[in-house]
């Protein structure tokens, strides 16, 4: 399988996230391009040769307010892995994190960037399931992947500013972050439309614009050449969810291993077929 | 056909060799405001110049129906005959005239390029710009050039003539449902909304009253299209931009056997004469057939394409200061003013640099 079009693709949600973004005031900073490593076992990873950024974007939705306590800056950085075959499913894991810094200008121009919160969202690979991991999950955590330069790097060019003009300060404990909240599969482009939903759609419901901007947003989300939106975890979770209810436990791989008596009083079907 | 050109210049000289060249053409027609009776013309105090001009430019309009006027920027000369170019701009803007405008003896260098798409930024909504290198050169392809301007105001209007529900209906997305309806392309509805991000002042004033509300929106639909939507390349590409989205040079792009593979991706609508343009998400659509790469393609194999970048899958962008190719590596993050459905516009970042305190970023 040759992933040309998955990097054609990754261009194009620049395009999409451009809109919604700029109209409210904000600017974005798109990595230009994926960078594709072969990793062994027939598995390709991508990963964006920069983080995300979205500078001046809104600290919630609703809010108009502009000011140097109102403002943020939000990094995303992730990567995902897929099989090198003809048919999907493609997917094997990925995981995204985001960060969201306070920004505040300084009148000297000094930007001052304080971490306020980071969120790490996981799509576990199958073949390696970790005990009492939810399969897709979510927790507060920092990434590593996002270093202090790279996001100095990134505010200087956004804002046309030195780096040395640039302050980044991480000393808060984020959140409980062993706690890991099963979701439904986040990757970069999940995590994107996520953002561009809960900070860019100010006003949503009385313009057409801010709306017709998000469905494409959910198109682009769901286009065809996401040759991450069909996983190989998605799949097995599928088979194992088999059910009238659509519970967390099968989050967890050792769902697998619950008894015939278990699933049937919790009113599931038989998933062990050729077994029953 | 024939048309009617009106043009507003105080150069004898300059209206000589225009005169020329649209006595050459046979079709056209080239007037001047004595020959329309707009010279000399005394204003009283009763109301507004501004009213007063033009009320009398639509009694001109009626009697000599002008396709497109053509306004220089300097009438100094004419003090006393004629009024100044904003007031003709803003009164054929409100009767609904397409105007093109230009200003003689500027170099086309990269800070003349930038004023000059600032400038569509600020007044795009009342005049097409006459690109520079058409002043100075033989009159045949400025009045060349100016025919094909009017051709696309003129597949305008016959478009929103033939289906007079498209101004009665009431699109939700106004001016890109519009123009998505004519251009019968609707896809393009969301991607036009990326042209309405910065400030829209196009069509506001189009309500205004009932009389010739159609005249009106053909021209500002027109500025619109042709001045933002087609300048800064997003749904619609010009050649430059084309090749740059294959990443191949406009050579390599322009080897009949690549051209070939994308025939059917031509754009055929308004000011479809001012370029060779193509529909983005056709282009889009072959590359996806191809993996992602037009090299890909069985029957272009062994050819050798020259690339912009060397990365193959990845796209190119425009520099829309110097009109050329770049990598994704030479561009800058986009200023403010490239509106947000530009996908592919881009600044050169040395250019950027050198710029940089006149840009407001």
């Amino acid at each position: 399988m040759i992933f040309g079009s998955f990097h054609r693709y990754w261009s194009e949600w620049e395009g999409k996230l451009d809109l919604p973004i700029t109209k409210c005031g904000a600017k974005l900073c798109f990595p230009k391009a994926l960078s594709q490593v072969a990793v062994g076992n027939g598995l390709i990873k991508f990963t964006p040769v920069t983080p995300i950024c979205i500078y001046k974007a809104p600290q919630k939705s609703a809010s108009r307010k502009r000011n140097g306590s109102h403002m943020q800056t939000i990094f995303i950085t992730g990567d995902f892995t897929l099989r090198d075959v003809e048919e999907p499913p493609y997917l094997v894991s990925a995981n995204c994190s985001i960060s969201f810094f306070d920004t505040k200008i300084e009148q000297d121009g000094c930007h001052v960037l304080q971490e306020r919160d980071a969120m790490h969202f996981d799509i576990e690979s199958c073949d390696q399931p970790r005990a009492f991991h939810p399969v897709f999950h979510v927790q507060h955590d920092r990434s590593n992947a996002l270093i202090d330069d790279d996001i100095k790097t990134l505010i200087a060019q956004v804002s046309r500013s030195e780096k040395n003009m640039i302050q980044v300060v991480r000393d808060g404990v984020i959140g409980v972050q062993h706690l890991r909240v099963p979701t439904p599969q986040m990757d970069i482009f999940s995590v994107l439309t996520m953002v561009v939903a809960d900070f860019f759609c100010k006003d949503g419901e009385k313009d057409e614009r801010v709306k017709q901007s998000f469905i494409s947003v959910l198109e682009q989300l769901g286009h065809q050449n996401n040759f991450a939106r069909h996983g190989v975890v998605a799949e097995e979770l599928r088979e194992r969810a088999e059910a009238t209810y659509f519970s967390p436990q099968f989050w967890y791989p050792e769902s697998k291993q619950q008894t015939r008596h278990d699933l049937h009083s919790a009113g599931v079907g038989c998933f062990a077929h050729g077994q029953c | 056909m024939n048309i009617n050109f009106l043009l507003i210049e105080d150069e004898a000289d300059f209206i000589r060799r225009i005169r020329d060249a649209c006595a050459a053409t046979k079709d056209i027609k080239l007037l001047t405001p004595e020959d329309v009776g707009i010279c000399k013309v005394q204003f009283d105090t009763s109301s507004p110049i501004e009213e007063q001009v033009e009320r009398h430019l639509m009694q001109m309009q009626d009697q000599y129906k002008i396709d497109l006027v053509i306004l220089d920027t300097d009438l100094s000369h004419a003090a006393g005959e004629l009024r100044t170019q904003t007031e003709y701009r803003k009164g054929f803007q409100a009767i609904g005239v397409p105007l093109c405008r230009y200003r003689k003896g500027q170099a086309a260098n990269v800070i003349q390029t930038l004023e000059r798409i600032k400038r569509i930024g600020e007044d795009g909504s009342s005049a097409i710009w006459v690109p520079n290198n058409l002043l100075q050169g033989a009159s045949g392809a400025l009045v060349g050039w100016m025919k094909k301007v009017c051709n696309g105001f003129v597949a305008l209007s016959d478009s929103l003539s033939k289906d007079g529900r498209i101004l009665q209906s009431k699109t939700p997305v106004g001016p890109p449902g519009i123009l998505a309806e004519i251009l019968g392309h609707p896809s393009l509805r969301t991607d036009l909304l990326g042209y309405t991000a910065q400030n829209f002042v196009y069509f506001g004033g189009v309500e205004r009253d009932k009389q010739r509300k159609r005249e009106r929106y053909v021209c500002q639909l027109g500025y619109w299209l042709y001045n933002h939507i087609l300048t800064f390349p997003g749904p619609i590409l010009n050649e430059v931009a084309s090749a740059a989205y294959l990443n191949l040079t406009t050579e390599s792009f322009n080897n009949l056997q690549v051209q070939n593979l994308i025939k059917n991706c031509r754009y055929a609508g308004p000011f479809h004469e001012l370029d060779n343009y193509y529909w983005k998400d056709k282009l889009s659509d072959v590359l996806d057939g191809l993996n992602g790469d037009i090299a890909t393609a069985p029957s272009i194999k062994g050819l050798e394409l020259e690339r912009i970048d060397k990365d193959t899958f990845a796209s190119a962008y425009y520099c829309v200061l110097n009109r050329e190719a770049i990598t994704a590596d030479d561009a800058a993050p986009n200023p403010d003013w490239i509106p947000a459905g530009a996908t592919l516009a881009r600044i050169k970042n040395s250019d950027l640099d050198e710029l940089g305190p006149m840009l407001k970023i």
